[in-house]
């Protein structure tokens, strides 16, 4: 009798145990079959416009793939609308904020010195008579806030997909939008501004719908008689910044494209302690790099940041 | 637990594991993207787009000439890493290794 029990409470016991082990086998493989037919799917899609590359990355769950497709990334150029649109009001105020370090009207400047130059000739040094001339003529010049704008209209033109996330890539001014799967963070790399194409200074870890915008003075310039000039210019002296010795490059992260590309052309005017207040009235969070190998962080920006190459540190200023 | 219901268990995990597997496994680039055409780094061969040449070699691959004045393209060298990129802004040609690992999602500058 009491031997019987206990069989079949083993009997009991071992069921209980092929049950268990079972359905974890089955939850096991359908959560296997679930992860190679319906996770997010990353599709790409690499292109030119506005004189760059343009490089579009889209999350897609399985729904919208079906929805889509294709066409999630379909090409997109705004090259034509960038140069028809006004320039927005929130930059004509950034303008005044910013003490007139960014200055989106000196395209009579830019066309003098030349540096972005399209028909092969030669960019040169301009004497002083040309230089003031050509500041006193307001022509309006969107080479620091463009592609930054270009991240805007993507952002408007792609609003109704309810895409879950993507990235938008244009020559390095990058909008991050919505999430990607598994709620992991947006993984952007910020490029070495002395190193090669591939090399990388660190990367930037965002969690949400941000725009990254980048000015240097590493990416276009010439030379003449030994000095070097690049191309962002100081609007009060039409001569290349240099009001912060050493710097070489700001990237700013902010939630709109436009205002961060045109915040990262101010920020490099003013230079890092001029630029803290702006950055704080426009709650934004820069990045400034430095000949000698110093990062500067402004407002959380160190937060999302973490450096990678060995020829950089960080660098507190009190 | 018997035998075979180790051996049920066992199956599973192998049927999951092989279906995991190559997500998990494929670190390596397998394709590289030149203006969006796509060719597998597993066969050696030249490429060449609007004047600019692309070698093919060895799960590699790099710009070997171009004809634009910077060079720029040429200098970057050879890829191995997915993700990373070579571009001819003067001939609109872009060459990308993709497929495998991608350790970040862009790159600013």
């Amino acid at each position: 009798m009491q031997k019987q029990k206990q069989k079949g409470y083993g009997l009991r016991k071992r069921r209980k145990r092929i049950a268990v082990s079972s359905a974890a086998s089955i939850v096991l493989v359908i959560a296997a079959l679930w992860y190679h037919w319906y996770a997010p799917k990353k599709m790409e899609y690499a292109d030119f416009d506005m004189g760059s590359v343009q490089h579009v990355t889209v999350w897609l769950t399985a729904g919208d793939l079906r929805k889509y497709g294709a066409a999630a990334i379909l090409p997109f150029s705004c090259e034509q609308e960038v140069r028809e649109r006004p320039l927005p009001e929130e930059l004509e105020q950034l303008a005044v904020d910013s003490g007139g370090a960014f200055n989106p009207y000196m395209g009579a400047l830019v066309k003098l010195w030349n540096i972005d130059s399209t028909d092969g000739s030669p960019p040169r040094v301009p004497a002083q008579a040309e230089i003031e001339a050509a500041l006193a003529v307001r022509a309006l010049d969107p080479g620091a806030y463009g592609k930054g704008m270009a991240c805007d209209l993507f952002l408007e033109k792609h609003t109704k997909e309810h895409l879950e996330g993507y990235i938008y890539n244009l020559g390095g001014n990058i909008l991050v939008f919505g999430k990607k799967p598994w709620r992991q963070p947006f993984k952007v790399a910020l490029r070495d501004p002395k190193g090669a194409q591939n090399d990388i200074l660190g990367v930037f870890s965002l969690p949400r719908t941000n725009t990254v915008a980048t000015s240097g003075s590493y990416e276009k310039y010439f030379e003449q008689d030994g000095k070097r000039y690049h191309h962002i210019f100081d609007p009060q002296t039409g001569y290349p910044a240099q009001r912060d010795p050493g710097l070489i490059s700001v990237t700013v992260l902010s939630g709109g494209g436009a205002l961060g590309d045109a915040l990262s052309t101010a920020c490099f005017v003013l230079g890092y302690k001029a630029a803290l207040p702006l950055l704080a009235r426009y709650n934004c969070d820069a990045l400034f790099i430095y000949e000698n190998g110093a990062v500067r962080s402004a407002g959380q920006a160190r937060r999302y940041f973490k450096l990678q190459s060995p020829a950089y540190h960080w660098e507190e200023i009190t | 637990m018997k035998r075979g219901d180790l051996l049920l268990l066992l199956c599973c995990l192998a049927l999951a594991g092989a279906l995991l597997l190559p997500n998990v496994l494929a670190a390596k680039p397998t394709q590289v993207k030149i203006n969006g055409e796509a060719f597998s780094l597993s066969q050696t061969q030249t490429v060449a787009r609007s004047g600019v040449v692309v070698e093919i070699a060895q799960g590699r691959a790099r710009v070997r000439t171009a004809p634009c004045p910077d060079q720029l393209c040429v200098h970057t060298g050879w890829l191995t890493h997915s993700g990373e990129t070579a571009v001819c802004l003067p001939q609109r040609v872009s060459v990308e290794l993709v497929g495998g690992k991608t350790a970040v999602d862009g790159v600013a500058f």
